[in-house]
């Protein structure tokens, strides 16, 4: 499984000046979302380890940034589930499967919704190379402003 | 634009009945209105924290002070200015996506246009929005402390929306 992983990540790795992958800061991540007080919709540190990323060899060309803001998203995404997940082992605690499945139409609502917000905004970019950084980047957004907003769902608990 | 501005008056009226009839109910936009207006100069980003500002105001200053009773009424005050304003930033987008789909027309990598696109982006919303308040208020198994939980979903999440379409206006 490690050696498969590892394969992989080098398969995937976008090439650089130097071969080294394009990394960002879990823990800067993680810690963002932490310093994030409760019902603030938008995470302003969202971003920033993706910014550091940036500075790295390779990280300043269109390919390279887009390349650095999946690499946070996907921590964020990380964390999205890591909240689902927690918000439905609450649920079944007090609430049950009605609340479960509320919480799984919830959901899937806002994907479709965040594909249709990102999507469009790639759109209005279509003629330029810049619409794929707009499209990653709005990804990024709204998957910490989902974390957020599940983490504090949970929190509401009556 | 229309049909958006109907539904969501619609929901308006079918939660809240008792708004109509409300008495001395002293809700007052001007907290809310100008925490926006100051906001806008120094901190676009975090527009959010002013959602609420009147409502909490309002309810203190109802008969028989702050309560969930008088919370919900007032936040049902405030979901209606911030319905509006995402009205009229709606209405904004629109405009310049149908500014933008006459420069692009024939240049478009698909048949799609912005117009379009926006509509099914609001569409989503809407269902999203529906979805998440509704799991909210069941969250709290539709008692009063539910009707607040699911007015007070509604007005941040009307709000979010009205914030992202007035920060976003065609950018990034």
């Amino acid at each position: 499984m490690l050696r498969v992983g590892f394969m992989l990540a080098l398969m995937l790795a976008p090439v650089t000046a130097i071969g080294q992958p394009l990394k960002v800061s879990e823990t800067m991540i993680r810690t963002c979302a932490a310093q994030t007080p409760y019902a603030v919709a938008q995470p302003t540190c969202a971003g920033d380890a993706a910014n550091i990323c940036q500075a790295l060899p390779g990280g300043s060309t269109t390919t390279g940034i887009v390349e650095c803001l999946r690499a946070e998203t996907d921590i964020w995404d990380a964390m999205l589930n890591e909240e689902y997940g927690k918000a439905r082992t609450t649920f079944d605690r007090i609430g049950g499967e009605d609340l479960k499945i509320r919480l799984r139409d919830a959901q899937r609502a806002w994907i479709a919704f965040r594909d249709a917000e990102c999507t469009m905004r790639y759109h209005q970019w279509i003629g330029g190379t810049i619409r794929t950084v707009v499209g990653a980047n709005c990804h990024l957004q709204m998957t910490a402003n989902r974390a957020i907003a599940l983490r504090d769902l949970a929190r509401n608990e009556p | 634009m229309m049909r958006i501005w109907i539904i969501t008056s619609v929901a308006t009226m079918v939660l809240l009945p008792q708004l109509a009839v409300a008495q001395d109910m002293p809700y007052d936009p001007a907290a809310t209105q100008s925490c926006l207006a100051e906001m806008a100069d120094t901190d676009m980003e975090n527009t959010n924290v002013c959602v609420g500002r009147s409502a909490e105001q309002c309810a203190d200053a109802s008969v028989g002070g702050f309560s969930t009773r008088s919370m919900t009424a007032c936040m049902s005050a405030e979901y209606g200015l911030f319905d509006e304003m995402l009205n009229v930033e709606y209405a904004k987008v629109r405009g310049l996506a149908a500014d933008l789909d006459k420069q692009v027309n024939g240049t478009s990598f698909d048949d799609v246009s912005m117009g379009d696109r926006l509509v099914q982006m609001q569409r989503a919303w809407i269902a999203y929005r529906d979805a998440t308040c509704a799991y909210e208020r069941r969250q709290f198994d539709g008692g009063t402390i539910g009707e607040l939980v699911y007015i007070d979903c509604l007005t941040t999440l009307t709000a979010d929306q009205a914030f992202r379409l007035q920060n976003s206006v065609l950018g990034l």
